[in-house]
């Protein structure tokens, strides 16, 4: 591999010294003239009709300028797919959850809008309401759609091979229930949203986003509105985990509410709202039964999972299959049954999250190590022995073309020592592995490409537009390394005009882990045309074929007589003055089955690639008190190439915060009812400073042959794997198994006094 | 509610505003201020992204009220970097890549430039203890611990204790 | 989101605080370090008509000793109990009790005398309007039942200050001034025991100051809290052992006191029986610690599970004693 004077080096990103200087402004800290501020009004029941709602005495208060309800949002529904349209966002029928938005008001201020919401008269007929999925599946549950009979969203029938025989050769066969609450992003930043409207009828929408093309898709359905009249701009997000991509209640009402009101519109959530009316992850009960070979070897794999989803579908389809797929990414899997059920319960909307399911994999993880426990077969043996390869076909058809998953996990286990602590620390003390792939770039129909362009100022500079975003992954800064590296140029040289529905190309957003796959591989690609282009105009100024010629540091050369060279400005000149101006252009589609669907036809090429991990958890377990303290992780990352090394490691580490202590160990929603109790920021327990591991990132490099410069993905490894290493070192630490997240001291220590008992 | 003017010290200048009793500092400044970079991530301080110093310690300005402090040294991030010099935590954390969403950055820096000014030599204990009351969901604290500790070393380097501003 | 209107008022004398306190009764609060009080505001838990600003009274930040004794004025911060010299090298269990409340900024807000009047919490009581109103009224707002125990018959907010367990158990007594005069009273006789009104305070009261006896030859103490993060967090567990050794290694003086594991602070009176006069042995503790879980009843409205709280009760103890007595 050529060496790279940028790519592949840390460096720092372009945002970095607006967000350290306070510069950056993030959708709560815009301003418009004349601007009102909005509020919701939120249903107090789980489950209800509603009958009626009033709001004549709101619209007379001073001050407020705009209310709607159900009534104005004509009735239209939402959902990820065609067939999953069950999200009426205003809804004018029927309250599911406690916090869905019932009425909204635009106002002055938020205190006059505040007071307009308590003069808002709504008549409920107040429903029986479910709120077990396994409850809400049973004969006379009370019904939440329509449509669901037994309240199921989805479900997901996924069959490879025969299973059936598969367990009758098996050598030995396990069987185990893993359960999941509920857990949720939590970022940093609060749900907001500005809207703005004009008398052309353009809509311009600023929100925390991990999407701007799919919120301005949804929203131009919703409001019967061509796309060029809904613009989403980019704006700075403060983290997005997931929960920031498809489109919520929030947006819908702000723009109703500035459409009306004819003026901008800001609504600004508490926490609170941030955390009950928006979006959280599936609470999971798994039922795994695997089959194994006596040389540990996978034969038969029977999953069944069941999800609450809460009051809608959201994105639902892809929420459901992912799990299964993360785990067929990962390991070779010749006969697989899953049948996974999404169930609505009258709770908040559930969604996808980059954890995303911790019962799925810390259970499949542990079960394995069970497995290889009973075979006496050591952890990382087990796993080594059904590691995918590159090359081959996972069990629903997806080939793979690089696959670091055994590096990775070779490495994992040297690095952290494995072999002299498995199975040897002192009582209280142990070490667990984790594993998995990860989907880069799944089929996203239209929408799963990304395109960009390049254009050239006349003094050398020029503009990257790509619809890349950046949720603080770092994927402006890596599009724009990305640009620099091929064009030969500083990075500070190249701007950046990113995420905007209106002027970017579409692209998949942050999404499917794509960013740097396909956001990439487009800029890449605009930028090696632009590069082309540039080299044919300078090959007549320098009387040399473009071949022989290179660009870097702003200046067109010949390589062999580097002094025969011309001003990159020149060339920009010459180029427009022959009205052959220089404008880079590109796009990347991922090689995925477009024929490939989430529910009715789960077979064929899946992503466009896979990354892959593992992590080595080492835990100190206090026995008297339950209490498991993660002191080191250890974890290697196949993400292809790094394109920015620090980039990278600063995801893993946020992975081990976020899904190793955090969704591990701390975070849960606790519930009466429909109701969350801890829907704050001091009882939703998100790891602080003080409760996290030492943390050795290993990056492992497969140069991917697809992905720009060989890179893939990083950011979801520890996500998924840390479930896995966290409650196999609990095990290795103290002999239980834990089958239910968080595992909370509580848990653990019950676990250990059974165990006392039992001996 | 009677409305008061207030003379408020923030980032070495002085500002006269008219405000009511129960405008918390974080409102003032980010509303009537228009200084943005103090964010309000849940009003209730239990995440610490409202962070402000208060004559040189870490505050949570959403649940102070703007009547209260008057004649206090307030310092937001933007009052952190003088004549266009960064300060040396603001050079760390974008040097070693502390800074993802960006949404904390603001509280930790300012956390960070605290301790240092009270106590240049750190361990690392000490200075995740001292940022243990500010939440981020990006980073898991690994390189903004890192970058404190480097702003540390270049602070001493550099032979000068950068007093309170 | 604005807090609620009130009327700010700035006493500049502890007397004008008190004769505000008396002209508004319950209408006013006192604001010192504002960390609980706004958070109840905005959950429109409280609205008083009038905050009494304590910060503007002088000479009410001070630890001071006063012939052996140490006087904790009623405006002197977490941060300075924690860090003062005086209190690490006499009383290190109160600057451990200090470091361990919620997380360094709310400790150079929040004070030592807040702390103490910690009002009583649950996870059905500290909620938003909206959240609260979903449900109705509680005991503590004035309706009539328990959301957190079906059936309750009575308020069982728990009380979660880490102060109280340290300063009680050094014999810690409190000056309570009020326009008509003041009165000290035991630390302990603070508290109701009623997790609707926990304080045994009138309205027109102010806590001035709190009194520590000097401590004596051979005393120590140790402190423990659980909570599941290692910072920020309310005690789901609390304990505070303080102990003194005489010459013949006799344990003569013992005080274990829990917090969050009741409507208020738990004296052990049993274990200050089983411990004084004795040699303490391992078994001595185990009664002990079975002692405090006796006397803890946690209840299921602060997160965790009340039951494994109870359980830490006796692990906390153990190790607190362990700790205390170790260390002379």
């Amino acid at each position: 591999m050529a060496e790279h004077e940028l790519v592949g080096q840390s460096v720092v990103r372009i945002d970095s010294l607006a967000k350290a200087t306070g510069e950056a402004r993030y959708t709560a800290d815009l301003t418009l003239p004349r601007m009102l501020h909005a509020k919701v009004l939120r249903s107090p029941h789980a489950h209800a009709r509603i009958l009626n709602v009033d709001t004549s005495k709101a619209e007379r208060l001073s001050g407020v300028k705009a209310v709607v309800t159900g009534q104005d949002a004509a009735g239209v529904k939402w959902g990820v797919f065609r067939y999953t349209r069950d999200h009426e966002l205003l809804p004018a029928e029927k309250v599911r959850y406690i916090g869905e938005d019932v009425a909204a008001v635009a106002a002055v201020d938020e205190e006059t809008a505040l007071e307009a919401l308590e003069l808002i008269e709504v008549e409920y007929e107040v429903l029986p309401a479910v709120f077990d999925p396994l409850e809400a599946m049973m004969d006379g549950a009370p019904q939440i759609h329509d449509h669901a009979e037994n309240n199921v969203n989805i479900h997901v029938p996924i069959e490879v091979g025969d299973v059936d025989r598969a367990f009758e050769e098996a050598y030995y066969v396990k069987e185990d229930r893993f359960v999941d609450r509920e857990y949720t992003y939590c970022q940093t930043e609060p749900y907001a949203v500005l809207a703005s409207y004009d008398s052309n009828g353009n809509l311009e929408i600023w929100t925390p986003n991990a999407s701007p093309h799919t919120k301005a898709k949804a929203l131009s359905n919703l409001l019967e509105k061509p796309l060029s009249k809904v613009k989403v701009r980019r704006v700075y997000t403060g983290g997005a985990f997931g929960g920031r991509s498809d489109i919520f209640p929030g947006e819908f009402i702000a723009a109703l509410l500035t459409m009306k009101a004819g003026q901008p519109v800001k609504m600004v959530y508490t926490r609170e709202e941030s955390l009950t009316s928006v979006r959280q992850a599936h609470s999971m009960v798994v039922d795994l039964k695997t089959g194994v070979a006596k040389d540990g070897r996978l034969l038969a794999s029977e999953i069944k999972l069941v999800l609450d989803g809460g009051a809608y579908s959201s994105t639902g389809p892809i929420a459901v299959s992912v799990p299964f797929l993360v785990w067929e990414e990962t390991y070779r899997l010749p006969n697989a049954r899953f049948n996974g059920y999404r169930v609505y319960t009258n709770k908040p909307v559930r969604g996808m999250y980059r954890c995303h399911g911790r019962a799925f994999h810390g259970g499949l993880g542990m079960q394995l190590d069970m497995i290889a426990q009973e075979l006496g077969m050591d952890p990382v043996e087990i796993r080594l022995r059904n590691a995918l390869k590159t090359g081959e076909v996972q069990a629903t058809g997806s080939k793979i073309i690089s696959c670091g998953l055994t590096e990775a996990i070779e490495q994992a286990a040297e690095r952290s020592g494995w072999k002299d602590k498995r199975g040897k620390l002192p009582y209280g003390k142990g070490v667990g592995m984790g594993a998995n792939g990860m989907m880069v770039g799944f089929p996203m129909g239209i929408r799963g490409g990304s395109a960009a362009m390049l254009k050239f100022n006349e003094d050398g500079g020029c503009t990257l537009i790509s619809g890349v975003v950046d949720n603080g992954q770092g994927n402006e800064s890596m599009v724009v390394q990305i640009a620099a590296d091929v064009l030969g140029m500083k990075m500070e040289d190249i701007n950046l005009v990113s995420a905007d529905s209106e002027v970017t190309p579409l692209d998949q957003g942050a999404y499917s882990q794509a960013a740097t796959f396909v956001s990439g591989n487009a800029a890449r690609a605009a930028a090696i045309d632009a590069r082309e282009q540039i080299l044919n105009i300078a090959s007549d100024m320098l009387d040399a074929t473009p071949g022989e010629l290179d660009l870097n540091n702003g200046q067109v050369f010949v390589r062999q007589r580097p002094e025969w060279n011309v001003w990159l400005g020149k060339v920009i000149r010459k180029a427009l003055l022959d009205n052959t101006p220089v404008v880079g252009r590109g796009s990347y589609m991922p090689k995925v089955d477009l024929r490939r669907e989430w529910v009715s036809n789960p077979k064929g090429q899946h992503a466009g690639t896979f990354s892959f991990g593992a992590v080595v958890a080492e835990v100190e377990v206090d026995t008297e008190t339950g209490q498991v303290k993660v002191t080191k992780v250890t974890g290697a990352h196949d993400c292809g190439f790094a394109i920015n090394p620090m980039s990278v490691e600063g995801q893993l580490e946020g992975s081990v915060a976020s899904g190793g202590v955090g969704a591990t160990l701390l975070e849960e929603h606790s519930w009466d009812g429909g109701q969350m109790l801890n829907a704050n920021m001091l009882e939703y327990k998100v790891p602080l400073s003080v409760d996290m591991p030492q943390i050795t990132p290993i990056i492992v490099e497969t140069v991917d042959p697809e992905g720009p410069f060989g890179a893939k993905e990083a950011g979801l490894w520890g996500s998924m794997n840390m479930f896995q290493a966290i409650g196999n070192a609990v095990y290795d630490a103290v002999g239980v198994w834990i089958r239910e997240f968080p595992i909370t001291p509580d848990k653990v220590l019950k676990a250990l006094e059974e165990k006392d008992r039992g001996s | 509610m009677d409305k008061r003017l207030v003379q408020l010290r923030v980032n070495g200048e002085q500002y006269d505003v008219v405000v009511s009793p129960n405008e918390t500092l974080v409102e003032v400044l980010r509303e009537r201020l228009e200084l943005t970079g103090t964010k309000m991530g849940c009003g209730e301080g239990a995440c610490g992204t409202c962070t402000v110093l208060l004559d040189g310690k870490p505050i949570r300005s959403c649940l102070t009220l703007a009547v209260e402090v008057q004649g206090k040294e307030i310092v937001t991030i933007e009052g952190l970097a003088e004549d266009g010099q960064l300060h040396p935590v603001q050079k760390a954390f974008i040097e070693h890549g502390a800074i993802q969403c960006g949404f904390c950055s603001p509280a930790m820096i300012l956390t960070g430039k605290a301790l240092l000014d009270e106590n240049p030599h750190p361990t690392e204990a000490e200075v995740r203890q001292a940022i243990s009351g500010v939440v981020c969901r990006c980073t898991g604290y690994a390189k903004i611990v890192e970058a404190i500790m480097a702003a540390a070393d270049s602070l001493q380097g550099e032979g000068k204790h950068n007093g309170r501003t | 989101m604005h807090l609620p209107s009130f009327e700010h008022l700035e006493p500049s004398s502890l007397e004008e605080a008190l004769s505000f306190l008396a002209e508004h009764k319950e209408q006013a609060k006192l604001i010192a370090g504002g960390t609980e009080l706004l958070v109840s505001m905005r959950h429109g838990l409280l609205a008083p008509s009038h905050l009494v600003n304590l910060k503007t009274v002088p000479d009410l930040d001070f630890v001071s000793e006063h012939n052996g004794s140490l006087r904790i004025g009623a405006l002197t911060r977490l941060a300075t109990l924690r860090e003062m010299p005086a209190v690490r090298e006499r009383y290190p269990v109160l600057a451990r009790a200090a470091e361990m409340v919620a997380a360094p900024p709310l400790q150079v807000m929040g004070t030592v005398v807040g702390n103490l009047c910690l009002n009583t919490r649950c996870f059905y009581y500290n909620q938003s309007p909206f959240w609260r109103q979903a449900r109705g009224a509680c005991y503590k707002t004035g309706g009539d039942r328990c959301h957190a125990i079906k059936g309750g018959k009575r308020c069982l907010a728990t009380y979660q200050g880490d102060m109280a367990p340290a300063l009680i158990a050094l014999g810690s007594t409190v000056r309570v001034v009020s326009s008509g005069g003041e009165r000290e009273t035991p630390l302990a006789e603070l508290y109701t025991g009623r997790g609707k009104r926990p304080l045994a305070l009138e309205p027109d009261e102010i806590v001035a100051e709190v009194r520590v006896p000097g401590p004596v030859d051979g005393m120590s103490g140790d402190c423990q809290k659980l909570r599941l993060r290692g910072s920020m967090d309310f005690p789901l567990a609390g304990v505070a052992v303080v102990l003194s050794r005489n010459g013949a290694g006799i344990c003569s003086r013992a005080g274990v006191v829990l917090t969050a594991v009741g409507t208020g602070p738990v004296v052990v009176e049993d274990a200050t029986q089983l411990l004084e006069g004795q040699q303490v042995t391992d078994g001595l503790v185990s009664q002990v610690a079975e002692a405090a879980y006796e006397a803890a009843r946690p209840v299921d409205n602060v997160g965790s599970d009340a039951s494994y709280r109870r359980k830490m009760v006796r692990v906390l103890t153990r190790r607190a004693i362990m700790n205390a007595w170790g260390k002379e």
